[in-house]
């Protein structure tokens, strides 16, 4: 037998012979990892936006108030006289408490959601005839300032734009109008009404019992008004984000086991060969187990080749086509157009969620081919 | 050190696809010994069963009856991890196809072999430098074998076979392809192997294999016709 001085790890050898099996042959890599590229990065893309949206939308919901009030009748929203901003105020556990209206509105084609807000210290809003737009939405209706803004279903309503908010302002602040409270009331034709109130707590008095002897008080102005606390805000729109996060995994599931086929189809056009190699292998002394663990080594190698080219190829998607086609899914009102920056959070789960998604899809294919080479006797397998 | 002694087949028959209409019997109830020392060549018509006859010796198909014993070692009664290891340090197999890796360089085809033992790169490459060096292919060291003629790699395939310095050689067709220079020179390289005590087992229709060659098993459909010293 030959001396064995210096030999190390079996496990490290073979470790160095995967990655060269698994790099030798550059077209068939080149198409295997395109393949699970062309797999994995609409699921990329798709699970960048939903965190990039749930991110924005629990940020605002962090900074928002800590109660949400609507009026409420016939087991739906409605409006609220603008006077319960007042007997808000009036409590003295309320910091402060502010109305406004959002409401949506036609300008021309253009759907837009129009937020009115009413004036308070510290924090500046539109004049009366003064407009206020979003990017996307300047952009969308080619206005810049200066320009008149005209509402179709209120051609009288005629408000000067008078600031376009940064591009970097969020996602969701890129497609409103935002106006003077008055200047809402007057385009929906409500005067003296809100259909939002805001109310924030004292610091040192925000607690659940604070914030239930607040609600209490609001609900005895004898308005008919739902009250929500951010936690059951938060806790709607999570489950909104997650209801849309699986609706996506099941298209996604469908698209990739109909895919599935297609790259086994691709990826095992050398089966014979790859199954002829074992046989050598096995003929030179090579155990099931050696085979075997080469054949995780390899496909390990070319999962994180292509996962980590897919979120790649992903982040290009993202910040250089705005995730066309999948951001639609996730965003409503996208497909108006507009310049708009699709939030987008690449975090660590979609990419190991990718890879395992790379390995199960690979290892369909080469697992079950290689031990079945691996435990016939070499002869079968190289004949 | 010592060597492997003895090789010996009882009663061996190998039937192809039993019990279909393809059913064809490579090797009938064969007996024979093979000792160290000298080549032993196996000849005999195309189809008479030598190859089979190889790779029931070399662990890399079973026989579907009788047993194979190496050393007295029934193979027959291994497991596949300790066939693996017999493969592995006891036995080389000189192929008369063509089997490689392509892509890889000469010189890692020639070693492969050994990475399961934990051999490293650099060292791998000496120990197959050292054999190809000696069969005149040193140059190729780095090509792909898919870049050799049919003689350099049947014989990159003889330096894959005597790296791990086994104790049975098993060589379909060693000459197969190659010139008489070359010829000779594995010839020479088997005789030696045989020399240090190695069972060095041939199947050739080359008549100078037949002339280097100490004893002889001839076979016809799958039976063994004559087994004894070579005569001229």
């Amino acid at each position: 037998m030959i001396d064995s001085t210096g030999c190390i790890s079996p496990h490290g050898t073979l470790f160095w012979t995967s990655l060269q099996l698994a790099v030798r042959h550059p077209i068939r890599l080149g198409v295997t990892v395109a393949c699970l590229v062309v797999v994995l990065t609409p699921f990329l893309v798709g699970q960048a936006i939903l965190e990039g949206v749930r991110a924005e939308a629990f940020e605002s919901v962090d900074s928002g108030p800590d109660l949400f009030v609507t009026g409420y009748e016939y087991g739906r929203n409605a409006s609220m006289p603008e006077k319960l901003v007042r007997h808000a105020v009036a409590h003295p556990s309320v910091a402060a408490a502010r109305g406004r209206i959002v409401g949506r509105s036609y300008l021309g084609e253009t759907l837009a959601t129009v937020v009115g807000l009413e004036a308070s210290p510290g924090r500046p809003v539109p004049a009366k005839g003064e407009a206020w737009l979003g990017h996307s939405v300047a952009g969308l209706l080619n206005l810049k300032v200066g320009d008149e803004l005209a509402f179709a279903d209120q051609a009288e309503i005629r408000l000067i734009v008078t600031r376009i908010l940064p591009i970097d302002a969020g996602f969701a602040t890129s497609r409103l109008i935002i106006t003077s409270l008055t200047d809402a009331q007057t385009l929906y034709r409500t005067p003296g009404r809100i259909s939002d109130l805001q109310v924030w707590a004292k610091s040192d008095l925000n607690s659940a019992q604070g914030l239930l002897a607040i609600a209490a008080h609001l609900r005895g102005s004898q308005v008919p008004i739902r009250v929500q606390t951010r936690k059951m805000v938060e806790d709607y729109v999570d489950r909104g984000f997650t209801i849309k996060g699986g609706s996506f995994l099941a298209l996604y599931l469908v698209a990739f086991a109909v895919v599935i086929p297609s790259l086994l189809v691709t990826t095992g056009f050398g089966l014979s060969v790859r199954r002829q190699e074992i046989g050598l292998l096995k003929a030179l002394g090579f155990s099931v187990l050696d085979v075997m663990e080469m054949t995780f080594i390899e496909t390990s190698i070319v999962s994180a080749l292509a996962a980590g080219l897919a979120f790649l190829v992903a982040w290009v998607w993202l910040r250089l086509l705005g995730g066309a086609l999948v951001a639609s899914l996730f965003v409503a009102g996208l497909e108006q157009g507009g310049p708009v920056v699709v939030p987008a959070t690449f975090g660590p789960l979609p990419l190991l969620t990718g890879l395992g998604f790379s390995f199960l899809l690979l290892t369909t294919g080469a697992a079950f081919t290689a031990y079945r080479a691996a435990i016939a006797r070499p002869m079968e397998a190289l004949r | 050190m010592s060597r492997c002694t003895s090789v010996r087949l009882l009663a061996v028959t190998k039937v192809f696809q039993p019990g279909t209409s393809g059913e064809s019997a490579a090797l009938s109830n064969l007996t024979v010994s093979f000792e160290s020392g000298g080549l032993h060549l196996v000849w005999g018509p195309s189809g008479s069963g030598k190859t089979t006859l190889l790779t029931i010796v070399g662990a890399l198909d079973a026989p579907t009856s009788g047993d194979v014993t190496i050393d007295g070692l029934s193979l027959g009664g291994l497991s596949e991890p300790e066939l693996c290891r017999l493969r592995r340090h006891r036995i080389g197999f000189l192929f008369q196809r063509p089997f490689f890796f392509p892509g890889m360089p000469v010189w890692d085809n020639v070693s492969i072999g050994l990475v399961s033992d934990g051999f490293p790169a650099r060292r791998r490459r000496e120990i197959a430098a050292g054999w190809l060096e000696r069969l005149g292919l040193i140059d190729k060291l780095d090509r792909p074998p898919e870049l050799l003629s049919g003689g350099e790699f049947h014989r990159v395939s003889l330096a894959r076979a005597l790296v791990a310095d086994p104790d049975v050689i098993l060589a379909d067709e060693p000459t197969a392809q190659l010139d008489a220079e070359n010829s000779t020179n594995v010839i020479a390289i088997l005789q030696e192997r045989a020399a240090a005590g190695c069972v060095v087992i041939v199947t050739s229709h080359d008549p100078t294999v037949r002339r280097s060659a100490r004893r002889l098993a001839q076979l016809d459909h799958g039976r063994l016709i004559f087994s004894g010293e070579v005569s001229g």
